[in-house]
C-alpha cells in the first residue's frame, strides 16, 4: 500500500464516521452555538463552589482533624483481619474507588450488594451511601467500619486502637480532648459493639454489660473517628476540569479558554442540555441533584433485588450517629430540616442516588451493582431502555428512552470526559507519616 | 451553603386552576420559556445569592388565591425571599373564611403536599403546619428537590370538618 493510501484511508473512515456523514450522504457539519439561556443554564453547572460546611461535624475544616483522618483512612489496624482500611476499597489510583463491580474488602468472605462509590467531591452530598442511609460525611465512615464484610471491626476495637498507641493517641486528645480510661478492661472490654438482631453474640454481649454512661462515652470517640475521616475526605474536591474552564471563558469572553473545549464536547454539551435529558437529574455544579431516582435499571446477575433509597430511611431514622442525634455538633440546625420532614414515599422503592459526573470517566464500572462497564454502555441504556426494570408500584415516570445516534452517544461521551480533573495534593494519596 | 441552589423561581399563574395538559419539562433555549406573573422580579442570575443563612431575609412577595369552592382564601409566600431549587425552605402562610366576611380562619388543620405531574412523583418529605394565631401558619419543610412544574397543594381542614383544597402551579428553573 502507498503512503498515501495509507494517509488516505484514515481520513475516509474518519469522514465516514463524522457527526456530519448521515445515511450515505455527507452533511456539513453544523457549527455548535449556544443561545442566551443555554449559556445561563451552562454557567449553573460551573464552577462548583466551595465545600458546603457540615454543621454537624465541628472539625470538618479543622487541619488537625484532617491530618488524623488522613492517617486512620489507610490504617489496616481499623479492621478485624488487619488487612481492611478505607483505601482498601477507595483507592486513590482507582480514582477513590476499586473498580469491581461491587465492593470486596480484603480477606472478605464474600462481596458486598453494591458498588463502591467514588469519593471525589464526597462532601457535597446531601446524604451518603447509594440508599442514603446516612446524613453525613462522618456517620457514612462508621459504618463499613463495623460491617462484617467490610472491616468487620467494632467501635470498642476502634477505640482501643486510638488508645494503645501513643502517637494516635495524642494527635487524637490534641483535637477532641481527653479519651476515657480505656486501660480499665472491667469497663472497657476489648471488643463490642450493639447488634440489634444478635443480641446473644459476644461482641453485644460486651457490649450491653457496659454502663451507660461508659457506652457513650465509646460512642463519642467513634463519632469522632467518623469527623476526622470526613476532615480528609473534605479535602477531595475535583472541580477544575476542562468544562469548568470552558465556562470561565464563556463567562468572562475568553475566547483562548474556551478554544480548548472540543467541538465533539460542545455537541456533547449541547446534547447534555437538551435531547439527552441528562441534566434533569445531573443538575447543578455538582451534576448531581443529590436525591434518588428508580431509574429502572436491571440488576446484576447473582446480585439480590434491592430497595435501595425506601429501604435506607429507616436505617437513617434510628441512627444514632444521624445529625439530629447526640453526636451531633448541630442537632438542631439544618441537619434538622433534612431528617425531620422525611418521608417514605413508596416512589423511591428501587431508587438510588444520583451520582456526581465529575470524574466519572475514571469511575467505571457503574450504577448501584455496577452493572454497566462502561459509559457507552451507560449512555446505551439511557438511549433505548434495553432491559430496563419494568416497576410494578408507584413509580416516577422521568425516563423516556432519548434515541440517541451513534455520533451522538459519542459526542456525549466527548462531553463526560471533560469533566475529569484528577489535580489535587499529592500529600492526600498515601498517609502521612504521623498522625 | 451551597448557592446554586438559590437560582431564581418563577411561578405561573394559578389559584385555583387546573393545569390541563401540560408538555413535558423544556430545556433552555428550545423556545419554551415561561412568563412570570406572581413572584417578585427576576433575579439577576449574575448576582449574588441571598441565602436564607446571610442575615435576615426579606419573604418574597405574596401569592393568593381561593380555595376549590370559593370558601377559603389563602395567601403564602417564602420565608427566605424565594422558593429554591432544592434547598429546604419554610412558608407563611394566612386563612380567612369567605363565609365570615373574610375572617381569619383559626384552628384549622392544613396539610400541604406537592406533586410534579411531568415527573409523577411528589415531595421527598412531608411537610408540618403550625399554628400562629390570627390565621396565620408557618409551614416547615418544605422542599421542592427538581427543576420542573410543581403542583402546591393546601389542603385546609376547619373547626367544622369543612375539608376544600387551593391548588397552585410552579415553574422551578434549573
Amino acid at each position: 500500500m502507498s503512503s498515501a493510501c495509507v494517509t488516505i484511508l484514515p481520513a475516509c473512515l474518519a469522514v465516514l464516521l463524522a457527526p456530519g456523514f448521515v445515511q450515505g450522504r455527507q452533511t456539513a457539519p453544523q457549527p455548535v452555538t449556544f443561545d442566551e439561556s443555554e449559556v445561563a443554564f451552562i454557567e449553573s453547572f460551573s464552577p462548583l463552589p466551595a465545600v458546603p460546611d457540615d454543621p454537624t461535624n465541628a472539625y470538618d475544616h479543622d487541619p488537625e482533624a484532617a491530618r488524623l483522618g488522613q492517617f486512620l483512612f489507610y490504617d489496616q489496624r481499623l479492621s478485624s483481619n488487619g488487612q481492611v482500611a478505607c483505601v482498601s476499597c477507595h483507592d486513590p489510583a482507582q480514582s477513590w474507588t476499586d473498580g469491581r463491580q461491587v465492593g470486596l474488602a480484603p480477606g472478605a468472605e464474600r462481596p458486598v450488594e453494591r458498588h463502591t462509590m467514588s469519593l471525589w467531591n464526597v462532601a457535597y452530598n446531601r446524604w451518603f451511601f447509594w440508599d442514603g442511609r446516612a446524613d453525613s460525611l462522618w456517620s457514612q465512615a462508621l459504618i463499613p467500619l463495623e460491617n462484617p464484610l467490610e472491616h468487620d471491626f467494632t467501635r470498642l476495637q476502634a477505640a482501643h486502637v486510638l488508645h494503645d498507641d501513643a502517637k494516635l493517641k495524642d494527635a487524637y486528645e490534641r483535637v477532641f480532648g481527653p479519651l476515657p480510661p480505656l486501660d480499665e478492661e472491667a469497663r472497657f472490654p476489648a471488643a463490642g459493639r450493639p447488634i440489634a438482631n444478635e443480641p446473644e453474640h459476644p461482641h453485644a454481649i460486651a457490649w450491653t454489660g457496659m454502663t451507660s454512661e461508659d457506652r457513650d462515652a465509646v460512642n463519642r470517640v467513634f463519632a469522632n473517628v467518623g469527623k476526622a475521616i470526613a476532615a480528609f475526605e473534605t479535602k477531595l474536591v475535583s472541580r477544575r476540569s476542562p468544562f469548568d474552564i470552558f465556562v470561565e471563558g464563556l463567562r468572562e469572553g475568553d475566547l483562548r479558554k474556551q478554544r480548548g473545549f472540543s467541538a465533539d464536547a460542545r455537541r456533547g454539551l449541547k446534547l447534555f442540555l437538551g435531547k439527552a435529558r441528562c441534566f434533569v437529574c445531573h443538575t447543578g455544579a455538582n451534576f448531581t441533584d443529590l436525591e434518588f431516582h428508580n431509574d429502572r435499571i436491571p440488576g446484576a446477575e447473582g446480585v439480590n433485588m434491592d430497595p435501595g433509597r425506601f429501604g435506607g430511611i429507616e436505617p437513617l431514622m434510628t441512627s444514632e450517629f444521624s445529625g439530629v442525634g447526640p453526636y451531633s455538633d448541630d442537632p438542631d440546625g439544618k441537619a434538622r430540616d433534612k431528617v425531620a420532614f422525611l418521608r417514605r414515599p413508596v416512589h423511591e422503592f428501587g431508587a438510588f442516588k444520583t451520582p456526581t459526573l465529575r470524574n466519572a470517566a475514571l469511575t467505571a464500572p457503574y450504577m448501584h451493582q455496577g452493572q454497566f462497564a462502561t459509559l457507552e454502555d451507560v449512555i446505551h441504556f439511557y438511549s433505548t431502555l434495553e432491559n430496563a426494570v419494568p416497576t410494578h408500584h408507584a413509580a416516577e415516570k422521568i425516563l423516556i428512552a432519548v434515541n440517541l445516534l451513534e455520533h451522538e452517544r459519542r459526542d456525549l461521551i466527548a462531553f463526560l470526559r471533560t469533566l475529569t480533573d484528577t489535580s489535587l495534593d499529592p500529600a492526600l494519596l498515601s498517609p502521612p507519616e504521623a498522625p | 451553603m451551597n448557592l446554586r441552589f438559590l437560582l431564581p423561581v418563577v411561578l405561573l399563574a394559578c389559584v385555583a386552576c387546573k393545569s390541563g395538559e401540560r408538555t413535558p419539562p423544556q430545556p433552555p433555549g428550545s423556545g419554551g420559556a415561561r412568563a412570570s406573573t406572581l413572584e417578585p422580579a427576576p433575579v439577576d442570575p449574575k448576582a449574588p445569592d441571598v441565602t436564607p443563612d446571610a442575615g435576615t431575609p426579606t419573604p418574597s412577595a405574596w401569592t393568593e388565591g381561593t380555595s376549590r369552592e370559593g370558601r377559603f382564601k389563602l395567601r403564602w409566600r417564602s420565608l427566605s425571599g424565594q422558593v429554591p431549587n432544592n434547598d429546604h425552605f419554610k412558608l407563611e402562610l394566612e386563612l380567612s373564611d369567605t363565609s365570615q366576611d373574610d375572617a381569619p380562619l383559626e384552628h384549622a388543620q392544613v396539610f400541604v403536599s406537592a406533586w410534579m405531574p411531568d415527573h409523577s412523583h411528589g415531595m421527598v418529605v412531608q411537610p408540618r403546619t403550625v399554628e400562629q394565631g390570627g390565621g396565620k401558619y408557618l409551614v416547615e419543610g418544605m422542599l421542592f428537590h427538581m427543576s420542573g412544574h410543581w403542583q402546591l397543594f393546601f389542603d385546609v381542614i376547619d373547626e367544622d370538618g369543612l375539608s376544600e383544597r387551593a391548588e397552585f402551579d410552579l415553574d422551578l428553573k434549573p
